[in-house]
């Protein structure tokens, strides 16, 4: 799925919640679905990121 | 000096040896906001009596606390017993608790002054407070904590508490040049204070000195011991990378002039360097801001929308949302 994919489906989901306030809230959907997709989308480099190593139970 | 530009630990020490009463000293602070507040709009509720009736008891129990008898304001999302805490929103307008939130408890039990509430944005979000800032009243004073910002800034109180999810603390903190600390996340209690994302919400303060900052925050831990300066220069940690990046060219001049100057005292500066992750906090703040707002928020916002702004219900629009959002086939983000 496309960011811009992503966005769409998020706008419909308020939409079948909110109704017309989901329009009003557009910023809200846009930003915040794009961050959800960027997380997401995100893969971390565990060799990198001590938070993940810590997750896995290693120390930095 | 003026008895209002006196620090929190000045102001304490005053009132131990007896140089001033608790009693002179709060009189002094209500004089201040009686003379700055028609500017500025630190305060939603002022606590005149109760206050006085306060600073009486402290100058007769003294207790062992540098907090006793110094006048707090206390951001009006946190509980107090008997007195009007409204979020900032009209649907709590006429709202009095009938219980303190535990961090006023225990600066009360320390013998401090409760001087009144102090303005917040809405649910202490982002619709803001009609807090002026004290150094230009045409600009904001920052918020979330608008009002405890302004109200220490103006030496209408040493110390008043704030709090923060995003930078509710240190912006205001830094708007209204003055220290804002935020404690690590639950170092000081929240029961008792209203939720923005509960997952981020630290209770934090300002003061106009950093010496104030230590002693209140030994204070509320219950470590309180003489202030002693190291002799040993401070160890500082600067980020650039992601920051620089980030900052505007006048934000990011002023901080290098700040680094150069403490550099300049004698203060050991460190280069640090954060975890590439690290640009993603900014949008994983945001999902998890919006859904735990909405949670709060949903169902009154269906109920009254007309008495919320505009911010939190777009924000809680999306959270309330995003569980029935699919997300993306990586799930590396479960690392985290």
């Amino acid at each position: 799925m496309s960011a811009k994919e992503y966005t769409e489906s998020a706008k419909e989901t308020a939409k079948a919640l909110w109704g017309d306030e989901a329009e009003k809230a557009r910023t809200h959907i846009e930003a915040t679905a794009k961050s959800t997709y960027t997380v997401s989308n995100t893969q971390l480099k565990p060799d990198l990121e001590p938070v993940t190593r810590l997750r896995y139970g290693e120390r930095p | 000096m003026k008895p209002y530009m006196m620090s929190l630990t000045e102001a304490a020490k005053a009132i131990d040896i007896g140089e001033v009463t608790a009693i002179e000293y709060t009189e002094k602070l209500l004089e201040r906001i009686a003379e700055t507040e028609p500017r500025i709009h630190a305060w939603v509720t002022i606590e005149q009596a109760k206050a006085r009736e306060a600073a009486i008891k402290a100058t007769e129990t003294k207790q062992k606390s540098i907090l006793n008898g110094i006048p707090i304001g206390v951001k009006d999302i946190y509980s107090t017993a008997g007195t009007l805490t409204t979020m900032g929103s009209p649907i709590y307008k006429s709202h009095v608790p009938t219980i303190d939130a535990a961090i006023v408890q225990k600066i009360k039990e320390k013998g401090a002054v409760v001087l009144g509430k102090t303005e917040t944005t809405e649910f202490a979000l982002h619709d803001p407070a009609p807090t002026t800032n004290p150094w230009n009243t045409s600009h904001t004073p920052g918020g979330s904590s608008s009002g405890s910002a302004a109200a220490v800034a103006t030496g209408m109180c040493p110390a008043a508490f704030g709090s923060q999810t995003g930078g509710s603390v240190i912006r205001p903190a830094s708007y209204c040049g003055i220290v804002g600390i935020k404690p690590t996340y639950d170092l000081l209690s929240r029961e008792g204070i209203f939720p923005l994302a509960w997952s981020l919400d630290h209770v934090g303060y300002m003061t106009r000195t950093v010496e104030d900052a230590h002693h209140m925050l030994a204070a509320l831990i219950e470590q309180e011991k003489p202030w002693k300066v190291s002799d040993l220069a401070p160890r500082i940690g600067v980020l650039r990378g992601y920051f620089k990046k980030n900052a505007e060219e006048t934000v990011w001049k002023g901080y290098e002039k700040t680094i150069n100057k403490l550099w300049g005292e004698g203060a050991e500066m460190i280069d640090v360097t954060l975890p590439d992750s690290f640009k993603l906090v900014p949008d994983v703040h945001r999902v998890i801001m919006a859904v735990e707002v909405a949670a709060v928020h949903e169902d009154q916002i269906r109920s009254r929308k007309d008495d919320y702004g505009d911010y939190i219900r777009g924000l809680s629009c999306q959270g309330s949302s995003y569980q029935q959002q699919p997300t993306s086939e990586h799930s590396d983000y479960e690392a985290l």
